[in-house]
């Protein structure tokens, strides 16, 4: 867990003393910060490997490619959440940026408390995804100590299907099938089955027999 | 009185232009006079040829006279309409037994009408005006003597008829020439040099306030009702005229003698040689006076869509004078934390509260730069012209431009001569010029490869021949490399409501070019080739 790692805020705009500002600003707030003047700037220094807890400020108008065009550029990869700074209020492009997911829409002037909350907001959402991340990548490390026959009795289990029934469909013994059964609840950690159907859930599609990435 | 006599009083009644239906009675009446129980009957045909009416009959009732009359002609139709149809001489010595006189038999016999010879009257091109009949109470034939009388009043009455449809049709030409000249406000005019006389048209009258059948006005009293001030340009150009031979075309004033009201009139004319071989002036004057009051109204109408075109001009500036004013306040904002925080740290961190608080001093005069400007902009301009100089008119546009431009990634270049001598103008009214000119360049760079999203200010001086003189002219110049101008649009651009633009009004160069106007300037737009249009304006620099 790096939960407690200082976050770590980019900001991309093209006004000097704006960048500069918010720079100042969020160091006094204790943030890494990092800012690029232009969306070329950014790509250049960018990447998605850093663990830190992590928040985006986007200028909505700059040169080259506007900070929706950074948007939609990341939109495939995964990318902290996005705060937009804008000049003057375009409902239709804000309404495109939070439907794309962004956290906020600020309008310039932007007062300190509104963004000091949208980053606050940001950066949790941030965690959240973060620590989702590393759930999903723990239970997949259990998942894949499995033997190909715990993965199957954990399908029947999780089915709601009873170790009689599991037994009868594999032609084996029910006492054999309830070894089994106590095996998975062990390797995965579950301590009910309803937290073994959780771990399924976060699973998803990749239960196709092969080691997942720990 | 003797045929000859008789015809000849005709004649002379044709010739001074008589009512044509007297006149016709009189050859009827000729004729009935020399013979026994003759009774005349004329008929005109009717415009489409089909039927006949009668145009004279002093001596047949009213009851016969309606039963022929709308008659329509045919190979069978009574003598009169058979000599029509026929084009030639019909000649029925008994109705009672002619199958010609089917009919018509027997209204003819209720009036005691027995026999009936008729010859057709032709016009002067040979086509058939109608005919001239005789009808006779006793059944017979005409006597040679009857029939050659017949063929003289027949020629007689060709010759009222025609006359008198002639001056019908030139009196109606002559009305509707008058009508439309009353419509439109103009009049015609002709003066013969030779005999120093003049005729003119109703409209022409009507122009001049003169009565309808007022005398005309000689030489002086047309002279005194043009307006005083404009007597000797009138006098020039009409003397112009004469010695060369040429069209002349010109407006002045003129002043009703009677009531003092002043028109503006227009008076177009040429010399030319007369069929007598004298020289003529003809001519056309027309009453310009209410479309010029429509012109003053619209001058007018202009100057208020000036101003609001100049509140238009900034409301599209204002999203980026807002940005430019957003980004010091945001900056300000976030400072102002940062410097709160750092205050209130354990420990204080005095270092970086002060780099806050300096941004904060520079960002805040940042912000009123702007505003400063915004107010320089917003200023009425109602003051009067001082010496000014081009270089401090971009001076104070650029700044509002660049930031704008740069984002759009235009390229702005500035070639000016700081050592051009100043101008008498309006700073303000000439960078919102300027502004107009290069918010249009912008717009014909919309859609350009990027390489050519450039826009060039030049500002420079040249010696023009103004008056014999050679005068130093301050030029400026907006040069961009968009999409160009048409050739044939190369003027209509400046005219008021001209917009290649979807959402613009139009405007922008219309009021730049008045505005230019008002400082004694030209502004003027030309190709810069290979790409792009170059809009240029000239104003006199002071001494």
């Amino acid at each position: 867990m790096t939960a407690d790692a200082t976050p770590r805020i980019l900001i991309v705009d093209d006004d000097a003393s704006v960048r500069d500002g918010l720079r100042r600003l969020l160091e006094s707030m204790s943030y890494c910060v990092e800012t690029f003047a232009s969306a070329h700037a950014f790509f250049d220094a960018y990447t998605d490997l850093d663990d830190r807890p992590s928040c985006l400020i986007l200028d909505v108008k700059l040169p080259g490619s506007s900070g929706l065009e950074i948007q939609r550029a990341l939109a495939h990869r995964r990318h902290p959440p996005i705060v937009f700074l804008t000049a003057h209020g375009d409902i239709p492009t804000s309404v495109r940026a939070i439907k794309a997911g962004a956290i906020e829409f600020l309008t310039k002037p932007v007062q300190g408390d509104d963004l000091v909350s949208a980053i606050g907001e940001a950066l949790a959402r941030d965690r959240v995804t973060r620590e989702q991340d590393r759930h999903r990548a723990e239970i997949r490390r259990r998942y894949a100590t499995l033997t190909a026959r715990e993965r199957e009795v954990m399908r029947g289990v999780v089915a709601g299907r009873l170790n009689k029934q599991i037994a009868a469909a594999s032609r084996t013994q029910e006492s054999t099938v309830k070894e089994q059964r106590a095996n998975v609840m062990k390797k995965m950690e579950a301590s009910s089955l309803a937290e073994l159907v959780r771990f399924s859930a976060l699973l998803g599609d990749d239960d196709d027999g092969s080691a997942p990435q720990g | 009185m003797t045929i000859n006599a008789a015809e000849k009083r005709v004649l002379e009644q044709i010739a001074r232009g008589e009512p044509v239906g007297p006149i016709l009675d009189g050859v009827s009446r000729l004729l009935e006079d020399a013979s026994d129980n003759v009774r005349v009957s004329i008929l005109r045909l009717s415009r489409d040829g089909r039927t006949v009416r009668h145009v004279a009959a002093p001596s047949l009732p009213e009851s016969y006279r309606a039963v022929i009359d709308g008659a329509e002609i045919g190979p069978n139709a009574a003598s009169c309409g058979t000599a029509v149809f026929r084009r030639q001489r019909v000649v029925v010595t008994d109705i009672a037994t002619d199958p010609l006189w089917e009919g018509f038999r027997g209204s003819a016999l209720a009036h005691g009408l027995r026999a009936c010879w008729s010859t057709p009257i032709f016009a002067s091109d040979e086509t058939v005006l109608g005919t001239f009949g005789v009808y006779a109470l006793v059944p017979r034939g005409p006597s040679p003597e009857e029939l050659m009388l017949l063929e003289r009043c027949s020629h007689l009455t060709s010759i009222a008829i025609e006359r008198s449809e002639w001056t019908e049709a030139l009196l109606r030409s002559e009305a509707y020439r008058t009508d439309a000249e009353r419509l439109s406000r103009t009049g015609s005019f002709t003066f013969d040099l030779e005999h120093r006389t003049l005729s003119m048209s109703d409209g022409a009258r009507e122009i001049l306030d003169l009565e309808r059948d007022a005398a005309l006005p000689t030489q002086q009293e047309l002279l005194e009702r043009i307006h005083p001030d404009d007597r000797s340009r009138v006098a020039d150009v009409v003397r112009r005229a004469l010695r060369c031979h040429g069209d002349f075309d010109y407006e002045h004033r003129l002043c009703s003698p009677t009531t003092g009201a002043v028109k503006i009139v227009r008076v177009m004319g040429r010399t030319r040689r007369d069929a007598a071989g004298g020289t003529e002036i003809v001519g056309a004057c027309m009453d310009i006076t209410a479309s010029r009051r429509a012109d003053d109204e619209l001058q007018r109408a202009q100057a208020a869509l000036t101003r609001v075109a100049r509140v238009t001009t900034l409301g599209e500036l204002a999203a980026s004078i807002a940005h430019e004013v957003n980004q010091p306040l945001s900056a300000i904002s976030a400072d102002a934390r940062a410097a709160r925080n750092w205050l209130t740290s354990d420990p204080i961190n005095l270092p970086r509260a002060l780099e806050s608080l300096n941004a904060i001093a520079e960002d805040s005069r940042r912000a009123a730069n702007v505003l400063t400007r915004i107010r320089a902009l917003l200023a009425r301009s109602a003051v009067p012209h001082r010496p000014c100089r081009l270089a401090e008119v971009v001076d104070g546009v650029m700044p509002f431009v660049r930031p704008e431009l740069k984002r759009e990634g235009i390229q702005l270049t500035e070639i000016v001569d700081r050592s051009t001598p100043p101008i008498m103008g309006d700073p303000i009214e000439l960078q919102q010029v300027l502004l107009n000119l290069i918010l249009n360049a912008r717009e014909a760079m919309r859609g350009v490869p990027p390489e050519r999203r450039e826009i060039v200010v030049r500002t420079f001086v040249q010696r023009e021949p103004h008056d014999g003189e050679a005068r130093p002219m301050v030029h400026l110049a907006v040069e961009d490399r968009g999409v160009g101008l048409e050739v044939a649009s190369i003027d209509s651009i400046f005219e008021a409501f001209y917009s290649t633009k979807e959402h613009g009004l139009g405007m922008g160069l219309s009021i730049s070019r008045s505005i230019i106007e008002r400082h004694n300037g030209r502004l003027w737009a030309r190709p810069n080739l290979p790409h792009g249009a170059i809009l240029e304006l000239a104003v006199e620099a002071v001494e």
